[in-house]
């Protein structure tokens, strides 16, 4: 696969904006739901919501699954709602005291994270794209410096990694590099082994 | 509080009538418990509800979001009625050691 010069800067802009801050708002908006908080100053709302948005990120690191995080968060954002009218959002969420803690003490389960796996895959992916463009970039100045006006190489340290230079075009080969990251932190974050530990629990339950 | 209290007075609680956090959290409060944090409230109830003792249900409010409502089950009015001996059992014995010997006015604790 060989991306253009800008055809590349446009995937990435896109690819970077869609990661960085479109994802984090629409993730916000989703799980903090802030419009459901009726009677609450739009502050407070958003602070209920930011509250929700970390118990939530906390029950995902514990791997909780999606259903059952709903479930909790909804049912915490209703207790934050109730107490916010009262004392405001600020006390309400002190009350609870730490997000983390309260997450932590949600009954354990050992499945995947695979919806985490997905998120910190793409991440990952997105960072080694842009790992791969500084390095066309370092290869492009050097190149040029040299005093050539056409070049084709490899960049050696990403295994498959090409880069070329024409007079007015820049070319960009990731290899296979990119998916292999981004595959391995699917891997490592979601933990499919978790399922095998799962069913063997299950299994052991039955048999007692 | 004494490991085990809180989750028979949350038993006591939801057998007198279904409830939701908040709720619970607001009655034990006016009952006295005062400086009861709602962080311990809140995962008290899951792990109850996750032990099969509580039944949970999401009942949507009319005025904002929706409520979880937690019941009593069959199991949780067992494990009420056996923590409720113990713990009667243990007020009756605190008492009687108490009573029998009593801390002289003015003498350090």
């Amino acid at each position: 696969m060989t991306i253009s010069g800008p055809t590349l800067a446009l995937v990435l802009f896109l690819a970077l904006f869609a990661g960085l801050i479109a994802l984090p708002v629409a993730a916000y908006l989703v799980i903090g739901r802030p419009w459901t908080l009726k009677g609450l100053a739009l502050l407070d709302r958003l602070r209920i919501a930011n509250a929700v948005c970390n118990y939530d990120a906390w029950l995902s690191l514990r791997g909780i699954p999606v259903q059952r995080r709903r479930a909790l968060r909804t049912e915490l954002g209703g207790n934050l709602w109730e107490s916010a009218r009262e004392s405001g959002a600020r006390v309400a969420i002190q009350r609870v005291g730490s997000l983390r803690m309260l997450a932590a003490e949600a009954p354990a389960t050992t499945r995947p994270r695979w919806a985490l796996g997905a998120v910190v895959a793409l991440l990952a992916f997105e960072l080694f794209i842009v790992l791969q463009l500084v390095l066309t970039s370092v290869w492009l100045d050097g190149t040029r410096a040299s005093g050539a006006t056409q070049a084709e190489g490899a960049i050696s340290i990403i295994p498959g990694m090409r880069a070329s230079m024409g007079p007015d075009s820049l070319g960009m080969s990731p290899g296979p590099a990119s998916l292999v990251v981004a595959a391995l932190a699917f891997v490592l974050v979601a933990q499919p082994w978790r399922a095998f530990r799962r069913s063997v629990q299950h299994l052991a339950a039955h048999e007692r | 509080m004494l490991k085990g209290v809180l989750s028979l007075l949350l038993l006591s609680l939801c057998a007198e009538r279904e409830d939701y956090g908040y709720s619970l959290v607001v009655r034990l409060q006016s009952a006295g418990f005062d400086e009861l944090a709602e962080g311990s409230v809140y995962p008290a109830l899951t792990r109850l509800e996750s032990r099969g003792l509580l039944e949970g249900r999401l009942m949507p409010s009319p005025a904002g979001p929706a409520r979880k409502y937690y019941a009593i089950t069959p199991d949780g009015r067992l494990e009420l009625a056996r923590t409720e001996t113990s713990w009667l059992g243990l007020v009756r014995s605190v008492a009687a050691v108490l009573t029998s010997n009593p801390t002289p006015q003015g003498a350090p604790r």
